[in-house]
């Protein structure tokens, strides 16, 4: 049979084909109107944290050398106010298997895989796992904090020059919030940051911004602040320029409830519905309803 | 070379979707573009550059599709030379000179 493989074709065949590759049937899990049940799901197909140790440390996965980064803190404790300044460490994930944490949640996916019999794993990449860590940590933790490209690139080469690590400078966007944050903490505080990547060609900094200039991206030194995406970057004249950047959280909730609306296609919500919302991105009911409403869908 | 034989390792083409039938929600300029699939495997008949080649790929999975390289190698690099990140580590250095926690 000969299958139609245009898009509309494929996006209509998902479902199917999800439960086909996974061997989950997210239905089951669906609730009445727009929740979804992940304790029930993660009951049936989850793993505890010693279970997914034991996989991982088998798969040369874990146990990620600990690292302080001196100069680094003593770099950062120059822009900080008097007894200011953590010790900042990094879990180097450069080190796992694969050369970056991505190998802690693929060993458990393809140890999953395994015990249910299959010969191979595929993965559809395209680079938007960060968009979703992004998006799911502005809608579950309390604070999500920003930087900018120019600030990235210049942490990066200062681990190198440094310390001696040359990673990233992908996996290096918590390093560069925690030299800003690291100012704010004590000194006696420490501040562990769990990232980090391997590089290489094509990753480094050298042909990230040969790529970039050749496509017109302007590359100078200033206050990153004026920096304006897909147009410009700009390295930080000297370090205390780089600042760590509170997300507005309410944007985020935001869009949160307006993807709901325009994914499940309601008019109307229920009193479960406005309980799942409020859970999912910590907001107060008054909040809630009053997005809700103010897109036209009443509450029953 | 621009004749595989029997055997060799070769990359072939194909179209997966056409500029116009892109996902919606894919930008317009993308959506401008063809969304093209290589694939590179062994190939199973002598065939030139351009021809239509079929392949088995290390996986053991069958595909055919326009022969566009045989013996594919990665072209990517380190890119220029960039000044600004010199300039980062001469300022770097400076900062830290001779301190007692350096």
């Amino acid at each position: 049979m000969k299958l139609d493989k245009s898009y509309e074709a494929i996006n209509a065949r998902k479902n199917e084909i999800i439960k086909n590759a996974m061997q989950i049937d997210y239905d089951k899990f669906e609730l009445p109107g727009i929740g979804f049940d992940y304790e029930k799901m993660m009951r049936e197909v989850g793993y505890t944290i010693e279970e997914m140790q034991k996989i991982q440390l088998d798969h040369g996965v874990g146990n990620t050398p600990l690292i302080e980064l001196r100069n680094l803190t003593a770099l950062a404790r120059k822009y900080a106010p008097d007894g200011k300044g953590a010790k900042i460490l990094i879990k180097d994930e450069a080190a796992n298997a694969s050369g970056s944490f991505k190998a802690r949640r693929a060993s458990i996916a393809v140890h999953h895989a395994k015990k249910l019999g299959y010969k191979g794993v595929i993965a559809a990449t395209s680079g938007n796992y960060g968009a979703a860590v992004a998006s799911q940590a502005a809608m579950n933790m309390d604070k999500l904090v920003t930087i900018k490209q120019g600030e990235l690139f210049y942490i990066t080469q200062a681990l190198a020059i440094l310390e001696g690590y040359e990673r990233g400078p992908a996996g290096n966007t918590s390093l560069t919030a925690a030299f800003s944050i690291a100012q704010q903490m004590n000194r006696d505080q420490l501040l562990v940051v769990q990232e980090t990547e391997y590089t290489s060609a094509g990753k480094h900094p050298m042909p990230q911004l040969t790529f970039a200039k050749t496509n017109g991206i302007e590359v100078m030194f200033g206050n990153p602040e004026d920096e304006i995406p897909g147009k410009n970057l700009i390295f930080p004249s000297e370090p205390s320029l780089i600042k760590a950047r509170e997300y507005d959280m309410t944007h985020a909730r935001k869009s949160y409830i307006k993807n709901c609306i325009n994914n499940y296609g309601i008019t109307k919500a229920t009193e479960a519905d406005v309980d799942y919302i409020m859970d999912e991105i910590k907001a107060d009911r008054e909040f809630v309803v009053a997005e809700l409403e103010g897109k036209g869908i009443a509450i029953e | 070379m621009n004749n595989a034989k029997k055997g060799d390792w070769v990359q072939i083409e194909n179209i997966v979707l056409k500029a116009g039938h892109r996902a919606p929600p894919v930008p317009e300029d993308t959506q401008n573009c063809d969304l093209k699939l290589w694939v590179k495997g062994i190939a199973m008949h002598d065939g030139n550059i351009g021809d239509e080649m079929n392949i088995t790929t290390v996986t053991g999975r069958k595909a055919s599709g326009k022969l566009v390289d045989i013996n594919p190698r990665y072209t990517h690099d380190y890119g220029d030379f960039q000044p600004e990140l010199l300039k980062v580590e001469l300022q770097l250095k400076k900062i830290m000179e001779g301190g007692k926690d350096n």
